[in-house]
């Protein structure tokens, strides 16, 4: 078993001796296409605002867009804000008769008298002369129907009717309120025959009437039936009937019934310089309200403009406003969206401008309760209008607006070098939406570089440019207007504007004068917001030029992430170069604050394409540009945007190269890495 | 690259005993065609020119590396039938020079020609299975098994060129390729992805002074499940980089818009059932005794049907001591490189014990090209004295 063991042995220290292996390593070189691209003319362009007309010799003539300035609704109309206050002090406040009924029965005096034995009920007897058979106060209770009121206006009604079966005389009484010393009323009747009656009228203008009134009653003396006979009925009475109508009260504490206490019409006109407006559609905004009443009592005030229609419906508001406190006020806010409504500005009758007719009215909501109301009292309205139009219509007036535009110029962007144009044109074209006519001048157009301005001078500018009026079009919703279009020639025969452009201008400045309606004769103007007034450059340029180191320079976000061995790599652009402008290429590795990480670039050129007895290009050259790389540093991990920089020259230097749509330059970009295997 | 040339070669020792016994077999073989170890050992840890050259010069039109595991737990019973649990693992790999070329060099020193990477092969199997043996004759002994399959994976390419224009300009490829694999995911290897079956046959005549061995085995099938990957590229595709329409616009969405569709045709992929026929293994060996220095000698060949491109050849000296049994001997063809072979057995009374390997060239560093490890012991129960002076049986095949 021994020799088993010692074999064993001897083969796990075979095994434990082995060599240990390393990993080998290995370079291998690998070239591969990355990317490639066709690039014309059209590509160059970098926005919308640059476009290439193909000419009938296939040559190209760029055409670069730019809107100079725009003037729409707002800044040609503006309706103000307009804000008007009304304070409704209460006219009168209307207060309903109050009649009281008292009743004296001839029971009641009989017995006072102690006579009931000598004039039983339902007999028939002589009624002896008694003198003095009634004294007595009356209380008048009228506190259910005020408390207290000082009166403007007013009529106190005393009647007495004499329905006991004797006459009366020498009848003494007095009206007070009750506790007062000063009477309202006295009155003396002699005789009062039975049947008959009396009646006294009081005016009430400044008394100040309480709720308990009451009425003395001093003296009344019974006459006597003597010698007839007479039914002794004890129901028979004294009648005195008190009746206060045509109550003005100036103050008081009453329960006033439901009333209205104002009504108002009235105008709230816009001050539009000199616009006459007529019509307008608000695009935003709206009323604000602000209520304020003194009054202990609901006011409910129904405020309208029936000038103002959304969907047909006039607006119409209604605002509660609660009882104010005892000695202060109560204010209520509220906005209401005017979005959409179209507003008639021409008034109530229909003959005026800038007009919006209103109306107000306020009730009394009565509460039931006990109010104190003063002809002191009022209420006042602020209403705010503050609205945006979408459209106005009517004569717009006749304005002159002054201005200098300044433009940003973008054409030549990130370009740099010099070239020569064989021909150029700019047109100004405006485009009016607006139904009104006008007149640009333009007084003077100037180019400004970082270092240098120059000015257009010519004949262009002694000219002005007349702007037709657009017309309305009522059956499109999303094309209100056809627009009227007015050219203005700027070209080498008028003026230096040739010198302008090949400025390479980052600035154009306009200086302007606009009239609006210069013949001051359009009543039936309109204003669309989004269609104003705009004035659009066209500079038209034959791609016939000379070029020197003219440098395209592009900056474009990176992308990209490489591999983390990237380490060795050469780039390779193959270029096809079929334009008669030769080439240098410069790429720039940027961080992403724009600092320049790494540079590659090559002194190879790519070389232009020969030009045929026709001028054109026949044949297109291939180049090879090779950029070494040394991502030693990990630059590629940082390097967040690259820049392209092409310096181009025509080639000839000394003639004018035409520039053909179908020129085109073929780049391929092949990499060339080194690889190392688990190194 | 050092260690890929670590080999092991295990033969399956025929057991034929009138007593009752239980066996243990193992083998684990890693080999390549092509390198030596004295290559790989004299050439620096940083592969220069001159090393790439020496690589490649050992290289054929094909090459192949070749990597084999197997194990068998057997209990054998005097009544002549037998029951084993076997693995079975094998991976092969045959490439072309060019494809190597490509790896050492990288395109850019061949621009302008084309690389042709087929014929390219790939296979690996792993499976179990459950053997029962019955004797059928006094010669001849079947086997039936069960089988379990694990993993599996089968690539070929009838074509395969690459081609990088002479600028760098562009890059062309064609392929056709067929390809079939089970799902790698997960980290359970014995995970169960397919079943099947397969038998042998195995025939033996021993007379006087010989002894005749022939089999076949592994002639069967595996039914890979549905979640197999099957795999048709027949694609042709052309790359001259990224057409950029706006040079100045360039961003990495345009990267994978094309990566995607390069990507396409490799994804043109169905997940069904495979049915794989199992590779089958041819035995014969011829053993004669002698009385010359040595006890015996024998010949013998083996091909494994779909894998080996060559026969594989043999022919080994036996020598018996009283205790001790070796066998010394040589081979060509197969996936392996020509190599000495050598096995050693020390038999007790009732425990006999084998080591053996394919690959005996370990002292020869120029021609060591694989390593393999062969294992062997096996237990008898009986009570009759064994005192065996027969040569060793060609064990290693």
């Amino acid at each position: 078993m021994n020799k088993y063991l010692i074999i064993i042995l001897l083969f796990a220290g075979l095994i434990s001796c082995k060599h240990e292996l390393e990993q080998p390593s290995w370079s291998t070189q690998w070239t591969a296409p990355i990317a490639y691209s066709s690039l014309d003319i059209h590509q160059l362009k970098k926005d919308s605002t640059i476009q290439y007309d193909t000419l009938e010799n296939s040559g190209l003539q760029l055409v670069y867009q730019q809107e100079l300035f725009n003037l729409d609704l707002d800044s040609l109309v503006k309706i103000p804000t307009i804000g008007t206050t009304k304070n409704v002090k209460l006219d009168s406040i209307s207060f309903a008769d109050i009649n009281i009924v008292y009743p004296t029965s001839l029971g009641g005096i009989i017995t006072g008298l102690g006579a009931g034995l000598l004039l039983p009920n339902g007999s028939q007897a002589i009624i002896p002369p008694y003198q003095n058979v009634l004294q007595d106060v009356l209380p008048i209770d009228a506190s259910s129907y005020f408390e207290q009121m000082i009166l403007n206006e007013g009529m106190l009604s005393i009647s007495l009717y004499n329905g006991l079966p004797t006459d009366i005389a020498n009848i003494e009484m007095i009206l007070r309120n009750t506790g007062s010393f000063s009477d309202i009323l006295q009155i003396s009747i002699p005789l009062l025959q039975t049947g008959d009656t009396y009646q006294e009228n009081v005016d009430l203008a400044g008394e100040t009437l309480y709720g308990d009134l009451e009425v003395e009653i001093l003296n009344i003396d019974m006459v006597g039936t003597a010698p007839n006979l007479v039914n002794i009925d004890y129901d028979d009475a004294l009648i005195a009937t008190i009746n206060i109508s045509d109550i003005v009260p100036y103050q008081g504490t009453a329960i006033f019934p439901d009333q209205e206490i104002f009504y108002e019409d009235t105008v709230v006109a816009f001050d539009i310089e000199d616009a006459w407006l007529t019509e307008a559609l608000v695009h935003n905004g709206g009323v604000t309200v602000l209520g304020s009443s003194t009054i202990q009592d609901t006011i409910k005030v129904n405020y309208s403009i029936p000038s103002a229609t959304f969907q047909g419906q006039p607006f119409e508001i209604f605002i509660e406003l609660p009882p104010a406190p005892v000695g202060g006020s109560v204010t209520e806010e509220h906005f209401f969206d005017f979005s959409g409504y179209e507003l008639d500005l021409t008034g109530k009758f229909g003959d005026t401008i800038n007009t919006l007719y209103t109306i107000s009215s306020g009730r009394i909501d009565s509460s039931g309760t006990l109010t104190n109301i003063s002809l002191e009292d009022s209420i006042y309205f602020t209403l705010l209008v503050d609205v945006t139009p979408s459209i106005v219509k009517g004569y717009l007036g006749s304005d002159t607006i002054s201005g200098i535009e300044q433009t940003e110029f973008n054409l030549f962007e990130n370009f740099q070098g010099d070239f020569d144009l064989e021909q150029l044109t700019v047109k100004l074209t405006t485009e009016n939406y607006i139904g009104a006519s006008a007149i640009v001048d333009l007084k003077e157009i100037t180019a400004s570089t970082a270092t240098e301005d120059l000015s257009l001078n010519g004949t262009a500018l002694n000219e002005a440019l007349f702007i037709d009026p657009a017309t309305e079009n009522l059956q499109s919703s999303t094309t209100p207007t056809y627009p009227s279009y007015s050219d203005f020639i700027l070209n080498q025969d008028n003026s230096n504007i040739d010198e302008l452009i090949e400025l390479k201008p980052n600035q154009i400045n306009i200086e302007y004068e606009l009239q609006t309606n210069p013949d001051d004769n359009n009543e039936a103007g309109f204003l669309y917001k989004g269609f104003g007034l705009s004035t659009d450059m066209e500079i038209s340029m034959p791609l016939s030029l000379i070029a020197q180191d003219i440098v395209l320079l592009d900056t474009t976000s990176l992308s990209v992430d490489f591999p983390d061995d990237l380490n060795e790599t050469t780039f390779t652009i193959l270029v096809n170069n079929g334009f008669p402008l030769s080439a240098k290429i410069k790429l720039q590795l940027l961080d992403e604050n724009f600092q320049v990480l790494e540079t590659l670039e090559e002194n190879t050129f790519v070389e232009a394409a020969p030009l045929g007895q026709n001028g054109r290009v026949t044949q297109a050259v291939e180049s090879q540009i090779v950029f070494p790389f040394n991502n030693a540093n990990n630059l590629l991990d940082f390097a967040k945007n690259i820049s392209f920089e092409v310096s181009f020259n025509s080639v000839p230097n000394t003639e004018f190269v035409n520039i053909y749509s179908d020129y085109k330059m073929e780049l391929k970009l092949i990499a060339n890495h080194t690889q190392n295997i688990n190194q | 690259m050092r260690r890929v040339l670590t080999l092991v070669l295990i033969g399956i020792q025929t057991v034929s005993a009138q007593d009752s016994f239980l066996s243990y077999q193992g083998q684990l073989g890693l080999f390549n065609s092509s390198f030596s170890s004295e290559t790989l050992f004299n050439s620096d840890v940083y592969w220069d020119d001159q090393d790439k050259q020496n690589i490649l010069a050992q290289l054929g039109n094909e090459n192949h590396i070749y990597f084999l595991v197997e194990n068998q737990l057997k209990y054998g019973n005097k009544k002549n039938w037998s029951l084993a649990l076997n693995q079975k693992s094998l991976a092969s790999f045959s490439y072309p020079i060019d494809l190597l070329e490509l790896g050492l060099y990288g395109n850019a020193s061949y621009l302008g020609q084309e690389l042709s990477f087929a014929p390219f092969q790939a296979n690996f199997y792993l499976y179990s299975e459950i053997e029962l043996g019955f004797k059928i004759h006094s010669n001849f002994f079947l086997t039936s098994s069960l089988i379990a399959g694990h993993q599996f994976a089968s690539f070929k390419a009838h074509k395969a060129t690459f081609f990088t224009a002479e600028n760098g300009g562009s890059i062309e490829y064609e392929l056709d390729l067929e390809g079939h694999y089970t799902n790698f995911e997960g980290s359970n290897l014995l995970a169960v992805n397919g079943i099947g079956a397969a038998l042998g046959l195995y025939y033996e005549q021993e007379l006087d002074q010989q002894l005749l061995q022939l089999s076949i085995s592994d002639i069967g099938f595996v039914v890979w499940d549905e979640s197999t990957t099957n795999l048709y590229i027949d694609a042709n595709y052309q790359f001259e980089g990224i057409n950029v329409e706006n040079l100045l616009d360039f961003n990495e969405d345009i990267i994978k818009d094309e990566l995607d569709s390069i990507e396409q045709p490799f994804n043109a992929s169905a997940k069904e059932s495979y049915n794989w026929k199992i590779p089958a293994l041819f035995k014969v060996n011829y053993q004669q005794k002698i009385d010359f220095f040595m006890n015996a000698f024998s010949v013998g060949a083996e091909h494994r049907f779909g894998i080996y491109t060559d026969l594989f050849l043999y022919a080994n000296l036996h020598h018996n001591r009283k205790k001790t049994k070796w066998s010394i001997g040589y081979h060509t063809g197969g996936l392996e490189r020509n190599s000495l072979q050598f096995s050693f057995s020390l038999k007790g009374k009732k425990t006999e014990f084998q080591l053996y390997t394919r690959q005996a060239n370990a002292f020869i560093p120029d021609q060591l090209y694989g390593i393999h490890l062969g294992f062997g012991v096996k237990k008898t129960f009986s009570t009759k004295k064994t005192d065996d002076q027969s040569p060793t049986k060609d064990t290693t095949q």
